[in-house]
């Protein structure tokens, strides 16, 4: 083995960490293969004392899963394609229910305005408090569906970042 | 040897070499690889462990040939760790030594 298969080797088993982490690991081999071979190794010898990548890498991807910075794989592993998709169709879904949202709103708002102010005399306390409620409610499913949105959306990048 | 025996000690080798002086990446592995016949290359997981539980930090520095080396330098937290850990060896080796002359008598 040469200095080029135990740094693809171990890049390889890395992969559960972040990008920014397993280049920052390799960083630190390739230096000892540069120090090693400064001081008259070979690379064949310098991959033999350092042991095998998968070896190391178990080491790393351990302490991440200890440090609960990684979690450990379970169930169906989806690929970045499938989360790219999921991301897309929040966002498109977010921006379908704001204009829907604030437009039964304003829409249940005027209501409630024209009930209670311009025709007093044929409104009644029923209509009022049935215009209200129902300005709230839908202003409050419009909330939710934004913040379960947000929520898709965060887990989604986190995903695709991983 | 059993790696997993070793890997607990390792941990107090490699803070107490540090307490002597910092040291950049290669000469601990180097060193520690040697003296306690393990891979080389689990010293590298062990030092990002200890430097992200706050008992090393690092630096860059120049070297006569070649880019800059990542030195390793010893906190105070690391200090006391070094110390418990030292501590604690010392009285379970004695333990087990003097569990081996019970046994052996």
């Amino acid at each position: 083995m040469n200095k080029v298969d135990f740094l693809n080797e171990l890049y390889y088993y890395l992969s559960p960490l972040k990008k920014e982490e397993r280049g920052e690991i390799l960083e630190d081999f390739r230096a000892h293969f540069q120090e090693g071979e400064a001081a008259g190794k070979t690379q064949e010898q310098i991959c033999q004392e350092l042991g095998s990548p998968f070896e190391c890498a178990k080491q790393y991807v351990g302490d991440a899963i200890v440090q609960k910075r990684v979690e450990p794989k379970k169930g169906i592993k989806h690929n970045k394609t499938f989360w790219t998709v999921a991301l897309v169709w929040n966002i498109i879904q977010a921006f379908i229910s704001i204009p829907l949202t604030l437009g039964l709103f304003i829409a249940s708002a005027v209501m409630a305005v024209f009930f209670c102010f311009v025709v007093p005399a044929i409104s009644s306390v029923a209509f009022l408090v049935f215009a209200i409620s129902s300005t709230l409610t839908v202003f409050l499913l419009g909330v939710i569906t934004l913040l379960w949105a947000a929520v898709e959306i965060k887990e989604c990048v986190r995903m695709i970042n991983k | 040897m059993n790696t997993q025996f070793k890997k607990g000690v390792l941990e107090l080798c490699a803070l107490t070499v540090l307490l002597n002086g910092d040291r950049y990446g290669y000469e601990l592995a180097d060193m520690l690889g040697k003296k306690m016949s393990i891979s080389e290359g689990s010293v590298y997981p062990m030092l990002k462990r200890l430097q992200s539980d706050g008992y090393f930090d690092s630096y860059l520095k120049e070297s006569p040939n070649g880019p800059a080396r990542k030195y390793y330098r010893i906190t105070l937290k690391g200090r006391d760790r070094q110390k418990l850990l030292q501590d604690q060896w010392s009285e379970f080796s004695n333990q087990v030594n003097s569990f081996f002359e019970g046994v052996t008598k």
